[in-house]
């Protein structure tokens, strides 16, 4: 029987062959990954596709303009707790599920899908800080699961320091000028954070400063913060060339307190956690631009086969050559972040994850955590003195290097893919007349940004000579023990 | 600014009119750039203004018609020099000097000072319902032009357009902006070059006042299309010239790592590639303007633009991103370029016609 011609929109056995053969050992992981594709592609299809054109000229007009009617919607479908911890009643997913998740979101509408990437992007530095920050992630997975979405962001550019604070060894010179003081009770956060996506309409935020900003390497930190405390303010959203669904935002940190039970891991953990954090999150870029890809190609492909205007074209061998050379593209930087992304998930923290100490804290009901004693006991010397042994005791930072060098090489690949993908399609459209320019030019805008975010892709190639061809090893995992002065600070 | 007085292929001359040129482009077009953009009807108006006031909206036309006598070849080197402050006024630049330059005499004697006109190609290929000529559906004895015409870019707005190209070989049709049964409405922006606003065009049984240009149709509109390639060229030009100079500066201010990121290899390879694809795309085309050789400059510019402009980008790294920089206008403008008045797929599909087999 011959085979069926290729999908645009493919089912996992399909995109990822070698999944048939994982499948022979844990047939519910695929299942349950097939799941959740599914539920992304439907969310996608009907939500997210024909919004997208809408919101993006809105946004055009407006960048403060937010659907958060859409927000709500994605939240009722799981879009906004899956990546949660399943001990507070998230879905426990990770790299993985995350990455799928987003090439089907962003084949649809980047900037719409970048909403609920960004909020992912928030979560994941508290992933790493055990049961610690259990008590918010319990709020905000309920608040998601009632369809009233409190939106996390990450908030690490400063406006003079971009790349450097994505580089540890960039980070010791960098301009930055944030500074997280120590103060009784906690820290007082100053400074301004640029870029950040979600940043205006987060409800909780995972913010980076130095304790020190004389060493702001050895005392990089790791902040959650409430976005409804004193001194916090959205300066401005930026107007963005493309992914405009989701803001950008210009956050500024007016004396912000910040007690020490929402400290992140300990002070100075924050420049390894942001290595293991950026591993995580160069995946789900990576799917970003292979959705991004696969849109423009799917666009396309409908429009050669089924618009008169275009007729003709399909038929011809340089126009056939072109549709090819994008196929193999986008199945290329499918492999790329699938690779990376399993690296990350079972390699490099599938110890960590399936903990025993962190499985039987999860029987634990999430109310409980909320509890001020037990918040205060959760947040002790003791408890985050113990998290850094469990996960040197999990993984090394060989293989954790290993990750953030396939990480970084299926971000950037997937990055130029988006845009090779992009401007060939508008190439065989030409200037249409037909409502599919609109859209290739939309996913044009969007794709530049794959290139850039997350580290531009000269900083992850970078990376890629690091990890992947000189072998070096980075250090990641926090040291199992971190010596800090009476105010707080790394020594 | 001192309007322009002197025309001609002497090199003196030539310096003088793009030395105007540049001053048009980088202190009146360049402050506006943004705001063009945005299309704003203001900074249009006043960047007409400043294109009309030193005669590049009527540069083709000879002295005697009140224009200042520009060739061809002089007048796309020009094009550049505005591009680099501006590829979408630039383009209505050559755009309404194409359409003056086909316009009948009468009725080019009935057009007013700082008139601007569009040049309308119709497409080489099926992708949008050209317009056809056929006799009027009303019974008169004058042929009609019925069918639309989209994207027109610098049609929105325009006192009148040249119809070009028509496939029917009846040659170029000038129609003022009022003429029954024509109608120009917005359509879909392109990616840039947005001062430049494209127009769709509907006409409907619209009977043609002048009788179309005597002789060979086909060849009229190769002409106009010959002409509208190589200011495609120079215009993509500008902009990578634009992109490449705001890289460099941003590239020797911004620090990251301690150091200026010029001082970066990641960066100085980018803007080393520029320099490179600059000095490889051929900068004049001289007087002569036809065939194939205008094709492949065409191709090679616009494609040299879009690399150089992409880069730039990206070492803006994500300040690059946000449209108040001015640097992701030049990309998109890049790119825009590449599709007008053909996409670069075609250009190689004519080339490798060409070339026998």
């Amino acid at each position: 029987m011959a085979a069926a011609a290729w999908s645009t929109a493919p089912s996992l056995r399909e995109a990822f062959p070698r999944l048939r053969q994982l499948e022979q050992h844990d047939r519910g992981y695929v299942r349950r990954l097939e799941s959740r594709q599914l539920a992304a592609r439907r969310f996608a299809d009907l939500h997210l596709r024909e919004t997208a054109l809408d919101v993006d000229r809105r946004t055009d007009d407006d960048p403060s303009y937010f659907d958060w009617e859409l927000v709500r919607t994605g939240a009722r479908q799981g879009m906004l707790d899956f990546l949660l911890p399943a001990q507070v009643g998230g879905g426990g997913c990770l790299t993985v599920e995350c990455a799928v998740v987003m090439e089907e979101l962003c084949a649809a509408c980047p900037g719409l899908a970048l909403i609920f990437g960004a909020h992912g992007l928030g979560i994941s530095p508290l992933l790493l800080d055990g049961p610690i920050h259990w008590d918010v992630m319990g709020e905000v997975a309920e608040a998601a699961q009632r369809g009233e979405p409190m939106l996390m962001a990450c908030a690490l550019t400063e406006p003079d320091a971009g790349t450097d604070v994505e580089d540890v060894d960039l980070m010791a010179r960098a301009r930055i000028t944030s500074h997280a003081r120590r103060v009784p009770g906690g820290y007082s956060l100053s400074g301004t954070k640029r870029f950040i996506s979600n940043g205006g309409v987060a409800r909780w935020l995972t913010v980076l400063m130095p304790v020190d900003p004389r060493r702001p390497t050895e005392t990089w930190t790791c902040f959650l913060v409430d976005a409804q405390t004193k001194g916090f303010s959205v300066a401005r959203n930026e107007h963005k060339m493309g992914q405009r669904a989701c803001p950008a935002s210009e956050l500024v940190f007016d004396e912000v307190f910040v007690p020490d039970e929402r400290l992140v891991a300990r002070v100075g953990d924050g420049a390894g956690a942001t290595l293991i954090v950026l591993a995580a999150s160069r995946p789900p870029v990576g799917a970003i631009a292979t959705g991004i890809a696969r849109g423009a190609y799917e666009r396309l492909l409908g429009w050669l086969r089924n618009d008169p205007d275009a007729k003709g074209l399909l038929e011809r061998q340089a126009v056939q050559l072109r549709l090819a050379r994008m196929a193999e593209q986008i199945q290329l930087a499918r492999q790329a972040y699938m690779d990376a992304a399993v690296h990350l998930d079972v390699a490099a923290l599938g110890n960590a994850t399936a903990h025993p100490l962190l499985r039987s804290l999860g029987l634990i009901p999430n109310r409980i955590y909320r509890r001020p004693r037990v918040r205060r006991m959760m947040s002790s010397t003791l408890t985050r003195e113990m998290l850094p042994r469990v996960l040197n005791r999990a993984t090394d930072n060989k293989t954790i290097t290993r990750s953030l060098g396939l990480s970084s090489l299926a971000k950037a690949r997937g990055g130029d893919v988006a845009m090779e993908v992009t401007n060939a399609a508008l190439e065989v459209a030409g200037l249409t007349d037909a409502p599919v320019r609109a859209e290739l030019q939309k996913l044009w805008r969007d794709a530049k940004l794959c290139q850039i975010y997350e580290g531009t892709n000269q900083l992850n190639r970078i990376e890629v000579y690091r990890a992947l061809v000189a072998n070096e090893t980075m250090s990641a995992l926090p040291p199992t023990k971190r010596r800090v002065d009476a105010t707080g600070v790394a020594v | 600014m001192s309007a322009v007085a002197v025309t001609g292929e002497g090199s003196a001359e030539r310096h003088e009119v793009i030395a105007l040129a540049h001053e048009l482009g980088r202190r009146e077009l360049l402050p506006r750039a943004l705001e063009l953009d945005e299309r704003n009807p203001e900074a249009l108006d006043a960047a007409w203004r400043q294109v009309a006031e030193v005669g590049f909206d009527r540069a083709l036309l000879p002295v005697a018609d009140g224009g200042v006598g520009l060739d061809a070849g002089s007048l796309v080197l020009c094009l550049e020099e505005i591009a680099a402050g501006e590829a979408g006024v630039a383009l209505l630049v050559l755009l309404s000097n194409a359409a003056l330059a086909a316009l009948p005499p009468e009725q080019l004697a009935a057009t007013e000072e700082s008139e601007r006109w569009a040049l309308v190609q119709a497409p080489p290929e099926g992708l949008a319902t050209p317009a056809g000529v056929g006799p009027s559906a009303n019974g008169g004895d004058r042929p009609a032009l019925s069918g639309f015409l989209s994207p027109a870019l610098g049609a929105l707005g325009a006192n009148g357009i040249v119809i070009a190209g028509l496939s029917s070989g009846s040659g170029v049709v000038a129609l003022g902006a009022t003429t029954s049964g024509l109608q120009i409405e917005p359509c879909e922006p392109l990616l840039g070059l947005r001062s430049a606003a494209p127009a769709r065009v509907s006409l409907t049984d619209v009977a043609i006042e002048q009788p179309p240009h005597g002789g060979d149709g086909r060849a009229a509109g190769e002409a106009s299309l010959a002409l509208l390639r190589a200011g495609s060229a120079a215009i993509a030009r500008g902009v990578a010239r634009r992109a490449q100079e705001m890289a460099l500066e941003y590239a020797e201010n911004r620090i990251q790592g301690g150091v200026p990121i010029i001082q970066h290899d990641a960066v100085r390879e980018m803007l080393a590639g520029m320099s490179v694809r600059q000095a490889a795309a051929p900068p004049s085309l001289g007087a002569e303007i036809d065939g194939n050789a205008v094709l492949a400059t065409r191709l090679a510019a616009t494609e040299a633009a879009l690399a150089t402009a992409t880069d730039a980008v990206q070492v803006f790294g994500g300040t690059g991103y946000m449209h108040e920089t001015g640097i992701e206008k030049l990309m998109r403008d890049a790119k825009s370029l590449q599709l007008w008045p053909e996409p670069s797929r075609i250009g190689y599909e004519r080339i490798a016609e060409t070339l026998g087999g």
